[in-house]
């Protein structure tokens, strides 16, 4: 018998690129969780996703549909329609008085994904190393792999409240360091970023000549008397900052794909470059959309935020006296909790927590290394779903300690 | 900032910059149709929108509905089978597909081979890739048609691809049948990936006959093909496009897709929905008038004494400035400035293209006559 020829795969996996090959023959990890075995008959509360539980606004469903009438329906200007980059400054000169040009300092996006995946793949040139909060949003992770650049985990903590500080990125620098990734409010921490750390944080940007991204996506999202800061209006930043920012969180208009980039013209120039090899310009019913939003009636934010604020103090407070610490967070919409206590892990922890509990949670570890022994919850369900939630994990959590310390003993 | 920063100044950007400070000037520049996406995508998009079906994200590969709608019609016009659920990915543009193609394909110093004078994103997708370009001359003698013979001689052992564009852009060319069969089998024989823009897949004249490379034996494992709906339903503004490729391919693209863009446009895809799955008239209306603009616009220009490679497809003529003595982007300054007409000088589409012009038809007949009536004036001044 000769050799049997391998079998040429008809998948196309042959021709898949280096950077792809990791999702060559599998998809990625898809956010809905397989569905494990419920050994509960109570209805799943489910805590995972990345989007509350609201509508578009109808006045921004109004203004898109009014815009198709007119026909709207073309290429917009490539940087993005004029009037919805001149309210982004001025929402931006609002938040601490920040001035860009909108003729040449904003650049709308098909989403903040896209606003900081070309902004990524400009500011980091193969080798550079970037500073990134562990446990952060994954999607920065392979942003800067993309871009040939390399992570350095900043860690971030509880006893910080989850928010970024200059020395725990002093710790990391390396003298390829070129950027540092800020995002204040965080995903999936709620974390921001204190302003004493935040001046110092700009401090070290200024002394180690390093780029700052700063992703807003979060702005709204600040509680606890905690005020939204960007780090652009900082002495020496505005030079050497990116910011990226989104209608999607705020708005309620994941759907749409609106998102912003704002920098001073010499860095944005570039970014606006890929931006147009990879788009042309964003959707235009949708910016459309955003414009209404942006400028229209805030209602519907302030009844958002005083919802999140309800289901936080549903949510901290319990998870707490539990013994899962989650550091206070001032913003965003998440808790990102230690479940260490139980001593199981991340992916431990959120099965039984759905088996036993029938309480959905993402595991910690899918935010990077620094979110194994995490669980994150999101505020996406009304106040009596969260309460039905703690009082269902309450009992499972501190047999789950109990048994631990039984073990130990 | 990277060395691999797409220019945004060329002589197209200069032209476009200097006619926004203009008033009457007719363009026939960029490829944007000059009708309105049709009422009843219109009306789909807006129901959607009123029923809260646009407000979250939608299915990271596509609304499932679009996906399947896609693979009826690939079924239908093209003679392609595809999976939707493996094969079929919902872009944010075609310009947005073959930016992820291109990053699912190609290793930094792969070669892809390029017809010339092509679309110029494509060399800001394939550098950003670290891929290396390799045009493969066409010409105006044979209507700009792909020949076989001038791809083989260009294959290498580095080459990883072949990049058509049938029916093309600047040209209007389409590929003949023979030629793209050959083609077909010179991609078996080096083992390449074929790339198949067919984005102007509905607008072919005098008889010529759109083919799927995909559609060919041997082919389905090592094609992508890359379509939208911007220039089939008029629909440029809403960023909508697709990628069917083998399953692996498609599993690198969809997790390119989410870390570039998530998702495309909820309203976009529920508009694309109803353009897919509604009636077709308005599609052979488009095809009607651009045809009539196109024989229109051949006629002015040969009266004017250009030649051109004759248009087969799509919705331009890309004309031969020689007789005129000028080099094309001082007759389009000319043209520009005397007689507020902007036309993008060949140079957009190759450097080799400096001799000629590209006249998009995307202006009603009148309009596109009354340009080369300035035309004629300027030249006789």
């Amino acid at each position: 018998m000769g050799a049997v020829p391998a079998p040429v795969a008809m998948d196309g996996s042959r021709f898949v690129a280096d950077r792809a090959h990791e999702w060559r023959d599998a998809a990625p990890p898809p956010i809905t969780i397989a569905h494990t075995h419920i050994a509960t008959d109570l209805p799943v509360i489910d805590l995972r996703r990345g989007e509350l539980d609201r509508a578009t606004a109808p006045h921004i469903i109004v203004a898109a549909a009014a815009a198709l009438d007119r026909g709207e329906t073309h290429y917009t200007p490539r940087t993005g329609i004029p009037a919805l980059r001149r309210a982004v400054v001025i929402r931006l000169a609002a938040d601490g008085g920040v001035a860009y040009d909108p003729a040449k300092e904003v650049l709308i996006a098909n989403g903040g994904q896209e606003g900081l995946y070309v902004a990524v793949q400009m500011l980091v040139h193969p080798g550079d190393d970037v500073l990134l909060a562990d446990p952060g949003y994954s999607s920065y992770r392979t942003a800067i792999r993309l871009a040939g650049g390399n992570v350095l985990s900043v860690p971030v903590t509880t006893a910080d409240g989850y928010g970024m500080t200059a020395d725990a990125i002093a710790a990391c620098l390396t003298p390829a360091t070129r950027l540092l990734i800020l995002a204040s409010p965080d995903n999936p921490t709620g974390g921001v970023t204190r302003a004493v750390e935040m001046a110092r944080i700009a401090d070290l940007a200024v002394a180690y000549d390093l780029k700052v991204l700063f992703d807003e996506t979060y702005r709204a999202f600040v509680f606890d008397g905690a005020v939204h800061m960007n780090i652009a209006a900082l002495p020496g930043m505005r030079a050497r900052t990116v910011i990226v920012g989104s209608f999607s969180k705020t708005y309620a208009m994941t759907g749409w794909r609106v998102g912003y980039v704002a920098a001073d013209a010499a860095l944005l120039g570039p970014i606006t470059g890929l931006k147009l090899a990879l788009s042309i310009c964003s959707a235009a019913p949708s910016q459309w959309a955003a414009l209404a939003a942006i400028e229209g009636p805030q209602d519907d934010v302030v009844t958002a935020l005083a919802e999140v604020s309800r289901r936080r103090a549903a949510l901290l407070p319990a998870l707490a006296a539990m013994g899962l610490p989650h550091g206070d967070p001032k913003g965003a919409y998440y808790a990102f909790a230690d479940i260490r206590s139980t001593g199981l892990s991340s992916a431990e922890c959120a099965a039984r927590f759905l088996t036993e509990a029938g309480v959905r949670t993402l595991s910690g570890s899918r935010f990077g290394a620094g979110g194994e022994g995490f669980l994150r919850f999101s505020l996406v369900e009304p106040v009596l779903r969260i309460t039905e939630a703690m009082a269902r994990l309450a009992p499972l959590v501190a047999q789950l300690q109990g048994a631990r310390k039984g073990h130990a003993a | 900032m990277t060395s691999t920063a797409p220019a945004v100044v060329d002589e197209r950007d200069a032209l476009m910059q200097l006619a926004a400070t203009m008033t009457g000037v007719i363009s026939l520049g960029l490829g944007d149709p000059d009708f309105a996406t049709p009422p009843h995508i219109i009306a789909a998009a807006k129901a959607a929108m009123a029923a809260g079906l646009c407000d979250h994200y939608a299915d990271r590969a596509g609304l499932p509905a679009l996906r399947e709608a896609i693979a009826a019609k690939l079924g239908r016009e093209n003679s392609i089978t595809a999976d939707p659920d493996t094969e079929i990915t919902v872009t944010t543009g075609g310009q947005e597909g073959l930016y992820l193609i291109i990053q699912a394909l190609l290793n930094p110093g792969d070669e892809i081979l390029v017809p010339d004078p092509r679309y110029s994103s494509y060399d800001a997708a394939i550098r950003r890739a670290g891929g290396v370009m390799v045009p493969v001359p066409t010409d105006e003698a044979h209507n700009f048609d792909l020949f076989p013979d001038a791809v083989a001689a260009r294959i290498t052992p580095r080459t990883k691809a072949i990049l058509l564009v049938t029916p093309g852009n600047p040209t209007g060319a389409v590929i003949s049948p023979a030629h793209l069969r050959a083609v077909a089998r010179l991609a078996q024989e080096h083992d390449l990936a074929v790339i198949s823009d067919e984005i102007y897949e509905q607008f072919v004249y005098d008889g010529a006959q759109h083919l799927s490379i995909g559609s060919l034996p041997g082919m389905r494992e090592r094609t992508i093909t890359l379509n939208g709906f911007s220039k089939t339903y008029s629909m440029t503004g809403w960023r909508l496009g697709y990628i069917v490729a083998p399953a692996a391919l498609t599993r690198a693209i969809r997790a390119l897709k989410q870390a570039v863009s998530i998702a495309a446009p909820a309203v976009s895809q529920y508009a694309g929905v109803a353009a897919m799955n509604g009636p077709q008239d308005c599609v052979a209306e488009f095809r009607t008038t651009y045809d009539a603009r196109r024989r229109a616009l051949m006629g002015a220009l040969t009266d004017s004494g250009f030649t051109y490679g004759h248009p087969y497809g799509a919705f331009y003529i890309f004309a031969n400035t020689t007789s005129t003595g000028m080099s094309a982007y001082a007759l389009s300054h000319k043209l520009l400035t005397e007689g507020q007409v902007l036309i993008f000088p060949g140079t957009g589409f190759g450097a080799a293209w400096g001799a000629y012009m590209r006249f998009s038809l995307l202006q009603p007949t009148e309009v596109l006559l009354e340009a080369t009536r300035r035309l004629r004036r300027v030249l006789t001044v």
